[in-house]
């Protein structure tokens, strides 16, 4: 697979299991923001 | 919900409960860098494993996730005996429960392909990294064949990180 960013998981290989585990916790926070952000700016274009 | 292990896995090896890690919170521990929205643990089916879970999550409020409200549902052994996976919602994220994986392997079968991993204060069982792979194959879902292409992968960057 061309896509996928070995750097990135070499990086995560030097981390601990914990660290491992909240920087995944970081990553999903950020998506879920992301996604409330967008489910609101839906709602406001859809209430033009 | 943004699923916590450090909140869902003490609670369980505290209460005793036999289980393993798998699916992409297993990958997440291996190294991946996908991201999950749930957590997967295939647990003991023995009687008093099955009592001690129920008991560990019971504070949480599990119920079946995607179904109606008002399912007749209760938490509890005789359900759990009764029924072998299981797609929860909880208050501390979704969690799935098998009984048993794709291919029929169960919580015996799993355990001498898991390790131990220490972290957030407690020992726990999480399945190696191949057999997350063969997991995976097994289920045989087209949406699964990127998540395996990734996850060997990383088996080939943790295999050159051990070498040195």
């Amino acid at each position: 697979m061309r896509d996928v960013d070995r750097t990135l998981l070499r990086e995560n290989l030097k981390l601990t299991f914990e660290q491992r585990a909240e920087k995944h916790l970081r990553a999903l926070q950020m998506v879920e923001e992301l996604r409330r952000a967008g489910k609101k700016l839906r709602q406001k274009s859809d209430g033009r | 919900m943004a699923v916590d292990l450090a909140q869902i896995i003490p609670p369980l090896v505290r209460a005793e409960v036999d289980f393993i890690l798998i699916g992409g919170m297993a990958a997440i521990l291996h190294g991946s860098a996908r991201v999950t929205f749930d957590v997967d643990l295939v647990y003991s089916r023995t009687h008093e494993n099955i009592e001690r879970l129920v008991a560990a999550l019971a504070p949480h409020r599990p119920y079946l996730r995607d179904a109606s409200p008002n399912l007749p549902f209760a938490w509890d052994a005789r359900t759990i005996s009764g029924g072998l996976n299981f797609r929860l919602t909880t208050k501390l994220g979704d969690v799935d429960l098998f009984g048993e994986v794709a291919g029929g392997e169960t919580y015996s079968d799993l355990l001498p392909h898991s390790f131990d991993v220490d972290a957030f204060g407690v020992h726990f069982k999480c399945v190696d990294l191949p057999t997350l792979i063969r997991i995976k194959e097994a289920t045989g879902r087209s949406k699964d064949r990127e998540a395996i292409a990734k996850l060997r992968i990383l088996s080939e960057e943790t295999d050159k990180n051990e070498q040195g």
